[in-house]
């Protein structure tokens, strides 16, 4: 008896221990720091505390690098305040560059400053010329990032003005790269910072933009931010605080969203996927955000082993593939077949007149008979010309977000090419080992690789950033092709939208021709936001609501 | 000797008879080969029973094929682990002395090491194949058995048919395999049972985790399939819920089959009590 009374007690004890983390929401379970949600009405017009989701974790929490959910929400001249940003159609706009002028040889680019309209570092000090000649300096030696690598240096000008000076041509695309993501960084904060890339102190968040950092809750998984004032840049601020909640899973976040626990979803790169759109659709005070996806999922062939370094071959890899099943896993019934081109229709310089990919069996084998890839031994299974054995690694960008459907992929193209006798294997390591996969990238010892081209780089540079075998263009690359290499570089020069479309043309014509690298779906990116409680919502194509207009135009509804 | 076999046993046998036919059977039973891709994401219909998954495989297929890997890594495991376990009880047992202590040490160490995270590492570090799954469960899965049949040996080495061994000079191993041995196997096979279900619920969390062979048929492959590619909050309950139905059958059923010794040991107990009263 007393067995069972006992029992019962712990049982009880149990169960309300587990009503009460369940009840407990991020509020209850903040420290005394957090801000907590003010219990007034919101003023009229504006929006006191807009509450998002994401899937990038609040675990980073500087201006240095890039990771992580706070990383992420700089792109969106949220705590930091870029030299330019973009439109939703991807046109550069000014920002912290108030007006600029481009060179006529496109190297040099004049840019005026708003340094005269009290725009200040969160923790009070003026941001200066200093600091702007700064940035460049530090992005170009110290921060190495991809921003700095193509120019030479700044130099000011006059009070407001400084000159920026690119180590070759290409004013147009350098800028289309850098709007959005190249903020200032605070000199007097940086420039004592031994290493920069580790340091985490409290003053790494200090930006200028129109949001400060409040503090971040961890058990939560919450980031609080706060704008610095009702204005900024001459703009009237409409949302007050923002909070960010990390999710573990985009089906976490999708219920969180359906019970209004967050207002819309942010996550750099990584939309809702299409084949959870029906958990978004027709559901109530819900609009699903869908646009056209400018990234997309492709492969790139290794230019550095055989046999992907033969053009028959990557024919034949082509021609096998089955593009309506990639198109219908990937992007669910939205999912469209894409074009032999890669870019997807909403970038600039897309070309519709390229043919649509298509699985063909008879013309792949005809290309490995061809390319003298055949099945000598008789066990099913071709040879390399030279009658050694072939085998395929079929790699993939590790990600922990996307890790299921690169597998996916990789299983269904495996299969594929087992048709026409291509004996390959998922190259697992890629899928489970990082160091692994990051190696196989830098060294370009891949055959072929599934991989993402994200919306970002999709409209700053197009997919073809990925392909190109140089040290500019990050390193993943291996195309080494001349007219591919020359007509990249032409493109890259470009003074003009004129000059940069018609690169852009004649890059696809290349890539159909000669099978670089192959688009596996053109999808839609969803991300959904709820609509009773705010309008103003202006959806970016691949990027989303929540952007860098969101902050000016969200007002909750009359 | 003649058992007659209580409902409990009946029922794992039923139960565990059945799924083994299934997986003998898989290629008369499944409807289409599992992995023939199609259509991706259909409802159940006459041609596909349970729907097809994310890139178009059956998913009654996959269901049925993936029994084999699931039996397969139980058994062979359970049979590992309880060979190894059985081997290190006896001598544990048996020899005493800084034998025991050893082996004793080993198994505290490897009990207070949390099995499922270490299998996961274990997994994660080792090439993704079968045999390294079934070796990464059974470092952590012998513990219990050697305990088990440690205590046992050390009863039975008290008891005067062994001592008469010792007296008459038989040799240690001789005892061990002639007469110890024989005496275990109740226990060795109500551990080795439970084993199988231990281990296919093991292969079930590290496939559901993703740590399982990729394109491999197995049922917590397809739940890890299920949940990770949206079959859970798209409310395809045809996708996630027979392989928890297998899962849950299929231990359950050798759960009941280890009630196989209940009838004698109870019969054993009875026995002891009225010795103690004499």
């Amino acid at each position: 008896m007393k067995k069972q009374i006992l029992s019962l007690f712990l049982a009880g004890a149990l169960s309300l221990s587990l009503f009460g983390c369940s009840g407990q929401t991020a509020s209850q379970n903040t420290s005394q720091d957090v801000p907590v949600p003010s219990t007034e009405s919101p003023s009229a017009g504006t929006v006191e505390e807009l509450h998002l989701g994401t899937t990038a974790a609040n675990d980073t929490f500087t201006t240095f690098v890039e990771n992580g959910a706070f990383g992420k929400m700089c792109y969106n001249s949220f705590v930091t305040a870029p030299f330019w940003q973009t439109d939703p159609n991807g046109e550069v706009k000014p920002f912290l560059v108030t007006d600029w002028t481009v060179s006529q040889d496109s190297t040099t680019i004049t840019c005026d400053l708003a340094l005269d309209q009290g725009v200040t570092w969160h923790d009070g000090e003026p941001l200066t010329m200093d600091d702007v000649l700064f940035t460049f300096d530090y992005n170009i030696n110290v921060r190495k990032s991809s921003y700095g690598s193509y120019v030479d240096y700044a130099e000011q000008i006059d009070e407001d003005t400084i000159k920026v000076v690119l180590k070759e041509p290409g004013a147009y695309q350098w800028l289309k790269l850098v709007a959005g993501y190249f903020y200032v960084q605070p000199k007097h904060i940086w420039e004592n910072i031994d290493n920069p890339k580790d340091y985490r102190g409290e003053d790494a968040v200090i930006g200028c933009g129109p949001y400060r950092f409040v503090n971040v809750d961890e058990d939560a998984q919450t980031s609080y931010y706060e704008a610095v004032s009702d204005t900024y840049l001459g703009r009237e601020v409409t949302v007050k605080k923002v909070s960010l909640r990390s999710f573990d899973s985009n089906d976490a976040l999708v219920m969180a969203l359906r019970n209004g626990e967050i207002d819309a979803m942010y996550s750099y790169a990584s939309p809702i996927p299409a084949t959870m759109a029906s958990s978004i659709t027709d559901v109530e005070h819900l609009d699903p955000g869908m646009s056209d996806n400018t990234g997309n999922y492709m492969i790139m062939f290794g230019f550095r082993k055989k046999p992907t370094n033969n053009l028959s071959f990557r024919q034949a890899v082509t021609f096998a593939l089955d593009y309506e099943l990639l198109a219908a896993t990937i992007g669910g019934e939205a999912g469209q077949v894409p074009g032999s081109g890669v870019i997807a229709p909403p970038n600039l310089g897309f070309n519709g007149t390229l043919p649509e990919l298509e699985q063909n069996l008879e013309a792949a084998q005809a290309a490995l008979d061809e390319g003298g890839y055949l099945d000598v031994d008789g066990d099913g299974y071709r040879e390399m010309p030279d009658g050694s054995p072939m085998g395929i690694l079929v790699s993939s960008q590790n990600s922990a977000t996307r890790r299921e459907i690169y597998m996916r992929i990789a299983e269904i193209m495996v299969q594929n090419l087992d048709a026409v006798g291509i004996k390959a294997r998922v190259d697992e390591q890629s899928f489970a080992n990082e160091e692994y996969e990051k190696q196989l990238r830098k060294d370009g010892t891949y055959q072929i690789f599934i991989c993402y081209c994200t919306s970002g780089m999709a409209s700053q540079t197009s997919c073809y950033y990925y392909f190109i075998d140089n040290t500019l263009d990050g390193n993943w690359g291996t195309c080494n092709l001349p007219e591919f290499v020359e007509a990249y570089e032409t493109r890259r020069q470009a003074p003009d939208e004129k000059t940069y479309i018609e690169g852009t043309k004649l890059l696809q014509q290349i890539n159909a021709e000669q099978y670089i690298g192959e688009a596996l779906c053109w999808d839609k990116a969803y991300y959904p936001y709820r609509t009773d409680k705010y309008e103003g919502w202006t959806n970016f194509p691949g990027w989303g609501v929540i952007n860098c207009e969101t902050w000016y135009n969200l007002h909750p509804i009359s | 000797m003649h058992k007659k076999l209580n409902g409990r046993v009946l029922a794992g046998l039923v139960i565990l008879g059945v799924v083994l036919l299934v997986a003998l059977l898989a290629p008369v039973l499944a409807p289409h080969d599992p992995y023939e891709l199609g259509i991706p994401y259909l409802r159940p219909s006459a041609e596909h029973p349970l729907g097809t998954n994310d890139i178009g495989q059956d998913i009654l297929s996959e269901l049925i094929y993936g029994t084999r890997i699931s039996l397969l890594i139980g058994t062979v495991s359970a049979l590992t682990v309880t060979v190894v376990g059985t081997a290190l009880g006896i001598l544990s047992g048996y020899l005493g002395g800084w034998v025991d202590r050893v082996i004793m040490q080993m198994t505290n160490v490897a009990m207070a090491l949390p099995s499922l995270p270490l299998t996961i590492i274990l997994v994660a570090f080792l090439d993704a194949s079968v045999w390294n799954i079934i070796l990464a469960i059974c470092i952590t899965a012998w513990t219990s058995t050697a305990r088990i049949i440690r205590s046992r040996v050390q009863q039975l080495k008290c008891l005067p048919f062994v001592q008469i061994e010792r007296t008459m000079g038989a040799s240690g191993a001789y005892i061990m395999l002639r007469h110890i041995l024989p005496n275990l196997g109740e226990i060795v096979f109500i551990r080795a049972v439970l084993s199988v279900g231990s281990a296919m619920l093991t292969e079930a969390s590290l496939s559901f985790l993703g740590l399982g062979v990729i394109g491999q048929k197995s049922w917590g492959g397809i739940l890890h399939y299920a949940f990770f590619r949206n079959g859970i909050i798209n409310g395809a309950y045809w996708w996630y819920v027979p392989p928890i139905l297998c899962i849950s059958i299929s231990v359950l059923g050798f759960m009941l089959l280890s009630y196989c010794g209940d009838g004698s040991a109870h019969g054993r107990d009875r026995k002891e009590k009225g010795n103690a009263g004499n």
